[in-house]
């Protein structure tokens, strides 16, 4: 099976974004409450693991999707349907997570940029050898940025283009492609087992 | 070895960057076609595209984070009550419906349409009869009985310091007497039967207040229509 057909069956992980979402996002900009309800609970799992992706933090990951939400029902009503409705609601999730993360970092933190890295292999590589799979991606996440775990969301997770990429997150597409690039070095560092590639390989 | 970029396809570095793509189902056939193409020569892109593979199988493996929409929902669901606002309505829609109403060309510029409405308003007897009987000067705040309609003989004429404004549905009583304080003003009249209220500025108010206050007021989110009440003097 090719990959084109393999991942044609799961592009996405829910189908979100489509006619019918503007639809409801219509009914929302009336007033409908109802309608409110179904598109909240429909995007809540979608958000969720995005917005924790940025935050790695369960504390604040709720506030943060009520934030985002409030956003919606405050512009349902002007918003303009051009690209997805995901597209959009992905765009808030990503400026609000990264503004809560932002909030929430503690005093003397060291700023954050795309070559930090939190988690050396030098450090950690017994402990991560311990980890089963998932648990160990989502410790190898901790090293990358938040603009990084965000775009790496978007690609493997969303199963976005770099195009609807770089209009979620407001950038061009080659700056998309590039931190996609760096984020996926950054991460085989980390887990050479998961890739199946040996020690210092690419 | 990959001898791509010599010939001006694109090189190996950018078949390295569109593989997260490849693997994820968008890019477009064309891209495909040329990635799987090169991916067949090029044993450092088929060991990098098998990584790939193995990347989104991981990124898709459902994840255990405990979560409760419902409980997330009730919260936000107190918090849009709690507000009493309605999300903003788009001035193209009511334009729309007052269009619609009156039979007019949907063509017809928003403010004109508006201000039309608003005449028409003041002229069609509503169905809110007056509940005292003040001169049309003694304008009150709503929550006091004492509104009267935009079509009572008392009401005097527009003034220059006058406002047309419709608030947003379910805009609640004290919220709207709490924004008129704010820009120093009452309701003289309304609301008619489309919503309109006739306020006024204070009488030292001119045509830089009026201006302040109309820019206020539609600053509101609350607000869907905020126009001056006659023509403005010009400078």
């Amino acid at each position: 099976m090719t990959d084109q057909a393999d991942n044609d069956s799961r592009r996405r992980p829910r189908a979100h974004g489509g006619a019918d979402d503007w639809e409801l996002i219509r009914r929302v900009g009336t007033g409908d409450q109802a309608a409110f309800e179904r598109l909240y609970k429909g995007y809540y799992e979608y958000l969720y693991r995005f917005v924790f992706q940025i935050t790695r933090r369960t504390d604040c990951v709720d506030e943060v999707i009520n934030e985002v939400m409030y956003v919606v029902w405050q512009k349902a009503a002007t918003v303009e349907p051009r690209a997805r409705a995901s597209t959009w609601i992905l765009g808030i999730a990503h400026n609000k997570a990264l503004q809560a993360l932002y909030r929430l970092r503690p005093v003397g933190t060291v700023a954050l940029d795309d070559d930090d890295c939190f988690l050396q292999p030098s450090d950690d590589g017994a402990a991560l050898r311990e980890l089963e799979t998932e648990e160990l991606l989502f410790a190898a996440l901790r090293a990358l940025a938040p603009e990084q775990r965000a775009v790496m969301e978007l690609v493997y997770y969303h199963g976005l283009h770099y195009s609807e990429i770089a209009e979620v997150i407001d950038c061009p597409e080659n700056t998309v492609k590039t931190r996609v690039f760096h984020a996926r070095r950054k991460l085989r560092s980390l887990w050479p087992r998961l890739t199946g590639a040996k020690t210092g390989e690419t | 070895m990959n001898t791509d970029g010599l010939d001006g396809s694109p090189g190996h570095d950018e078949f390295l960057m569109l593989l997260p793509w490849y693997v994820n189902g968008t890019l477009r056939e064309a891209d495909r076609m040329r990635i799987e193409e090169h991916v067949r020569g090029c044993i450092v892109c088929r060991r990098e595209l098998m990584a790939e593979r193995r990347t989104l199988e991981l990124f898709r493996q459902e994840s255990h984070l405990d979560r409760s929409a419902q409980a997330a929902f009730e919260r936000m669901h107190a918090r849009i009550a709690g507000t009493g606002r309605r999300p903003r309505r788009r001035l193209a829609d009511l334009g729309a419906r007052l269009a619609e109403w009156f039979g007019t060309p949907a063509r017809i510029a928003l403010p004109a349409l508006a201000v039309m409405a608003a005449v028409v308003m003041i002229n069609i007897a509503p169905d809110r009869a007056l509940v005292n009987g003040e001169s049309g000067m003694g304008g009150t705040g709503l929550g006091t009985g004492g509104y009267r309609t935009l079509s009572d003989a008392n009401v005097t004429p527009p003034r220059l310091g006058d406002v047309d404004v419709i608030f947003a549905e379910g805009t609640d009583i004290d919220t709207i007497n709490r924004l008129l304080a704010s820009i120093d003003a009452e309701i003289v009249a309304g609301p008619s039967g489309a919503g309109v209220y006739r306020v006024r500025l204070g009488n030292d108010a001119g045509d830089a207040d009026r201006t302040a206050a109309i820019a206020r007021l539609r600053g509101q989110g609350n607000v869907v229509f905020a126009e001056a009440a006659q023509p403005m003097a010009l400078p």
